[in-house]
């Protein structure tokens, strides 16, 4: 009965980051980055203030977990074509400067922090290695040749 | 006395197997697992699903890329795609290596194995390590290109020695429970 209800909760909290949080993100990449930030980087625990008052803290962080692991396995199963495309949308989303946005990701690898904590390392490398070419190939598109690290 | 030859021959057979199977297992120089892979080995859960697998082997990336005309961004794809794939490779041998340690560690303790099944997962085994060691060696000289079918081979045949050792695991704990 207390796992029914529990399992329950950690669904209503989950449904409720859906509607209330992750469809206001124009695209399934920025979802990722958005879910990764609300993770503690000491920790690793998540938190989620709106979240944590609606349901049990640990109800939410739960939530958050569930969310950021399922988009993560989304956004790693993309094909290459696909994950530019995303990426170049969370590159407009942000409104940073194109080039600056470009240059800071290809040498500080922020992306790596989007890994869930017991993400399958070779799901993990995958990532990594598709974020590094979607970045190149954005590269080479605005500056008509190719440049990566 | 009851005894026939060829039994007997089968049951050396059999422990020449697990004495082999056991002196590969216990070999810590492994020339295609990194220590990065053996480091992370309580990460791997139940190996890499089946559509990723594909997917670091598909020709869709590839042709996408070639279609930008460039060739270094192809180059740079090829490099990046033959480093998970033999990142994968890597893995999947060193999972499989430690599901076989204790399977055997298991076994060995076991009043009531099953010939015919210890010896079809050791042929497995066996089998997929070759595997792993024809594609590592293939990909390092060629790339991932063309691979497709023998990584799903191997990955299908990682896959079956998952489900025969949770099978096993399955069947001892019932017999646990149950006081056999």
């Amino acid at each position: 009965m207390g796992a029914t209800v529990r399992l329950v909760s950690v669904q209503d909290a989950y449904d409720d980051l859906l509607q209330r949080t992750l469809s206001r993100i124009p695209c399934e990449f920025g979802r990722l980055i958005y879910l990764a930030s609300t993770r503690d980087y000491n920790s690793g625990t998540y938190h989620h203030e709106g979240l944590a008052a609606r349901f049990q803290a640990d109800t939410a962080r739960k939530a958050l977990e569930i969310a950021h692991r399922q988009i993560f396995y989304a956004v790693s199963a993309y094909s290459l074509e696909d994950l530019v495309k995303e990426l170049e949308t969370y590159l407009q989303s942000s409104r940073e400067n194109p080039d600056g946005f470009l240059r800071a990701w290809q040498k500080l690898e922020p992306y790596r922090v989007a890994i869930p904590l017991e993400a399958n390392p070779t799901i993990a490398r995958l990532f990594l290695s598709n974020i590094r070419l979607a970045l190149a190939i954005l590269r080479f598109r605005r500056e008509g040749h190719p440049t990566h690290p | 006395m009851g005894i026939s030859i060829a039994t007997l021959a089968a049951v050396l057979l059999f422990a020449a197997i697990i004495v082999w199977m056991k002196s590969s297992l216990a070999d810590h120089q492994q020339p295609f697992a990194s220590g990065e892979s053996l480091n992370r080995e309580d990460e791997i859960a139940s190996g890499c699903p089946a559509e990723f697998v594909t997917q670091i082997f598909a020709k869709k990336d590839l042709e996408f890329v070639s279609g930008l005309g460039s060739s270094q961004l192809k180059k740079f794809f090829a490099q990046e795609r033959k480093a998970v794939a033999l990142y994968w490779v890597q893995q999947t041998s060193a999972e499989i290596r430690r599901i076989m340690r204790t399977h055997l560690q298991a076994s060995s303790r076991s009043r009531d194995l099953e010939l015919a099944t210890e010896a079809g997962i050791l042929l497995r085994y066996g089998g997929l390590q070759f595997l792993c060691r024809v594609l590592f060696f293939t990909i390092t000289l060629a790339g991932p290109r063309g691979l497709q079918g023998l990584a799903a081979r191997a990955d299908a045949l990682a896959q079956r020695i998952r489900e025969a050792q949770l099978g096993f695991r399955t069947a001892k704990e019932a017999g646990r429970i149950h006081g056999v």
